[in-house]
This record gives structure tokens, sequence and C-alpha cells, in this order.
């Protein structure tokens, strides 16, 4: 009883913790094009477009006109067993969803991210191309993506994966196929051909 | 004696008070706005004279409020209003002497991934977008710190594929979402405010209107309507709903 109360309490403390992260992240930036950026202290970027930035705890959203017109998410310092968007951590409960765990198959992990956005409410989820690749001593994985709004709107995009000390790190980025995608597709795979990671 | 009466008298301007505070809440909650939006251009370089408007698919669904504050889809009032709504769009556009195309709807043998069934989920997605930056004023530092800043959005070249279907050169789309207070809600309303536990909210008319260049795909026009004595049940109130709707719409 009294290892419930304490695991409670527990419990109540880092939700309280994250709350207040959450709320301490402050007002969005501005990426301003051609300057390098550290974000999340893990990956180094340098933008050909200008982007607003929105801060989150162990997340990051960029977006020029809106997270429903063009996203860029990266995901920092994921950790063994739990949800790649960060809704929890696997359990005897909850065994089933895209939990990260180290050590993954490049084709897992290309499937966690698949799953999670599938998760997430979109539909017909795929991704193409699987590349490994090397870079700052990590070895990385590239995919596109393509995926479908609930309201039918076609996305397509670009993924980078790797592990950096036992934790996941992930860079997606989607866009409507309908006149954004194409707009922005050149400047964003520079992004990620340029990008580097914290040691 | 005169103790209890001056605590009965203290407790009736206190209820007196509540009562009236109720009262100014239920009459707030009962206004209508708009919030209409133009692109930089609008005022001094865009000639809509002469040019000929589409409505594309307008999208309206009615529901009942219950009593717990459950929407319940009321699909012979959406039925009713979704014959009204554009009626009296049509009549207002044709006042106007606006050059009004026949009402757009794509054809439902089209697959989902063809251009215009993509160019009008596009087009949601932008409502969805300009509503969220422009109306509730969450911040976009692209689109700079104005809150009253200038639409600068667009669905691109791919909206010639509307053009095409429909021979327009602009787009009107209608989003339109009505609930009506049931008699179980508006017993427990009046309950509610009574007792002064609170004021509860009832039916509320919510609807967006968007005009698109069909030649650059820029949006030149947007507008929110919010209403609580909206009603689109009857013609009168899908007239006066129309006439909101169209707020500034320069046809």
């Amino acid at each position: 009883m009294k290892t419930d109360f304490a695991r409670t309490l527990k419990r109540l403390g880092i939700l309280c913790a994250l709350v207040l992260l959450v709320s301490c992240s402050g007002a969005p930036g501005l990426v301003r094009p051609n300057e390098p950026v550290r974000v999340q202290r893990v990956f180094e970027v340098q933008s050909p477009i200008e982007w607003a930035r929105y801060r989150g705890v162990g997340n990051e959203t960029w977006t020029v006109d809106g997270t429903a017109l063009n996203r860029l998410t990266f995901l920092a310092n994921i950790r063994d067993k739990h949800h790649i968007f960060g809704y929890g951590r696997q359990t005897r409960r909850n065994p089933d969803g895209p939990f990260f765990r180290t050590g993954m198959e490049p084709n897992e992990l290309r499937d966690l991210l698949v799953d999670g956005l599938a998760q997430a409410g979109f539909a017909n989820v795929g991704a193409r191309n699987l590349q490994p690749g090397h870079r700052d001593g990590f070895t990385t994985y590239r995919f596109d993506l393509d995926l479908r709004a609930p309201n039918g709107l076609i996305y397509q995009g670009h993924a980078l994966m790797f592990e950096r000390r036992e934790r996941l790190n992930v860079a997606f980025w989607f866009a409507p196929t309908e006149h954004y995608h194409a707009r922005d597709v050149a400047a964003v795979e520079q992004m990620f051909a340029d990008m580097h990671f914290r040691q | 004696m005169q103790a209890f009466g001056t605590h009965a008298g203290s407790l009736i301007r206190h209820r007196f008070a509540g009562l009236l505070l109720a009262l100014v809440a239920l009459f707030l909650s009962a206004c209508s706005s708009t919030h209409v939006r133009t692109d930089a251009e609008f005022d001094v370089a865009r000639d809509l004279g002469g040019k000929s408007v589409v409505l594309v698919e307008p999208s309206i669904q009615l529901f009942e409020m219950q009593a717990s504050g459950l929407m319940e889809p009321r699909a012979d009032w959406t039925r009713a209003a979704r014959e009204k709504l554009p009626a009296a769009i049509n009549a207002i556009l044709d006042q106007r002497k606006a050059n009004l195309k026949p009402e757009y709807r794509v054809s439902a043998d089209l697959p989902s991934d063809a251009r215009p069934r993509q160019v009008l989920a596009l087009n949601e997605a932008v409502i969805n977008t300009i509503f969220t930056h422009s109306y509730l004023h969450v911040p976009l530092p692209t689109r700079g710190a104005s809150r009253r800043k200038p639409l600068s959005w667009t669905l691109g070249p791919g909206v010639s594929a509307i053009r095409e279907e429909t021979g327009a050169d602009y787009m009107l789309t209608v989003i339109v979402r009505d609930s009506y207070t049931s008699t179980g809600r508006a017993a427990l309303m009046i309950l509610a405010a009574a007792l002064q536990i609170g004021v509860l909210q009832g039916g509320q008319q919510f609807g967006v209107a968007t005009l698109v260049d069909l030649r650059t795909g820029d949006v030149v026009w947007f507008n929110v309507l919010s209403d609580s004595l909206g009603d689109l049940r009857d013609v009168e109130g899908a007239q006066a709903t129309a006439s909101k709707l169209l707020k500034g719409l320069p046809l």
C-alpha cells in the first residue's frame, strides 16, 4: 500500500515536472536562412529557408506556413522502451505500440515511425527507399514517407533516424503533395544532407 | 429579527447580483460576431468587377445539443439547411450582380488522389491554418508579429483544375456547423442560472467562408462567423446567416 502511494507520488511528480518544462518552453522563435542552429543539443542544422520554431521537451517542430502545410519535427534522445512520440513507456499492461528498443534493426526503426504516424491519425502511411549511411561517427537511416490526413490530403516527406548513446534521434518532414512538397523539397533535402550530430 | 431582516436583505441583494451577472453572461454569449481578413493586395489592387465566382461543395452540418451537452447530428435539419443556405448565398450574390457559376461538386467517380479532390482537401488544411494563426492568434513568426496581419496563404497553381472544371475566376467555400439547444438543455440552463451554479453553453452557430483566386491559388478573403442566435432551419435564418457569412465580400 505504502509502495503504491509512493509510486503514485513519483508519477505525479514526473507529470508536474513535465508540465512545468512544457510551460517553460516559451514563445516560438524564428530560424533565419543560412544561420547554423543547434536543435535539442543533438542536431546541428542550417536551412536555406526561414522557419517558425516551436520548442518542446525533447522535441521541436518547425514550420513555414503552419503545421498542416509543412512540418519538420525533431525528436531527441528517445530512451529504450519509450514511445517514439513520447506517449508513455512500454509496460506489461501496455506492451504494444511504437516503442523504441535499443539495437533495433533498420527496418524496425523505419516501421517505428510509420506506426507512430498511423497511431497519430494518419492513414496509408508508407516508407520507401531506406538508405543506410554514416555521418559524424553514427549510422544513419534515411527514407521517404507517404501518408494521408483524415480528410484525404496526401502528404510526402523524408525521415532521418540514428542511435546516439543508445537513444534514438529522429528528424522527419512532410508537406502536402499539392503545391507545398514541390515548393520546399529541395531546401529540405539540402538541410538533411548538411545536418550534423553532436558527439 | 432585525438581524435576520438584514441578513435576508443581503441574501436577496446577493442573489439579485448573481442573477444579473448570469443574465449579462447569457446576453454576451448570445452575441454574434464576424472576423474578416483579406490579403495585402485586396483593397489596393484586386479588381473583382465582372469576375465570375463558383460556390464549391458547401460543408454544412446541424446538431441538437442534448441536456448533457452531447451533440447529436440531425440529418433532417442538415438536409434542409444544405438546400436553404446555398440558395440564400446565391440570392445575395445574384442581388449584387455577381457573375455566378453553377454550384460545383466533385464527381463521385473521381478517385481520392484526383487533382480537384486534393485541391479541396488542401483548401481545408489552409482554412484550418488561417483559423489557427489569424483568428485564434497562435503565433507564427514567419508571418510577422502583427495581430491584424493580411492573409498570405495559397493553394498553389493546382487550383487551375477547379478553374478548368467550372470556368470561374474565384472559388467561394463555406463551412458551417450549427447546433441547437434541446428542451432538456434549455431547462438545465435555466436551472443552473437560477441556482447560480453557472452559465451553461447553449447551441452555437459557427461558420467559415473563404474566397480563393483560381488563377493564382491565393486566399484573398476569409471570414469567421460565430453566432448564438442564427438558425438555418428556416429561410429567414438561412438568409441572415448567409448575409453575415458574406460580410466584406467584394461581390
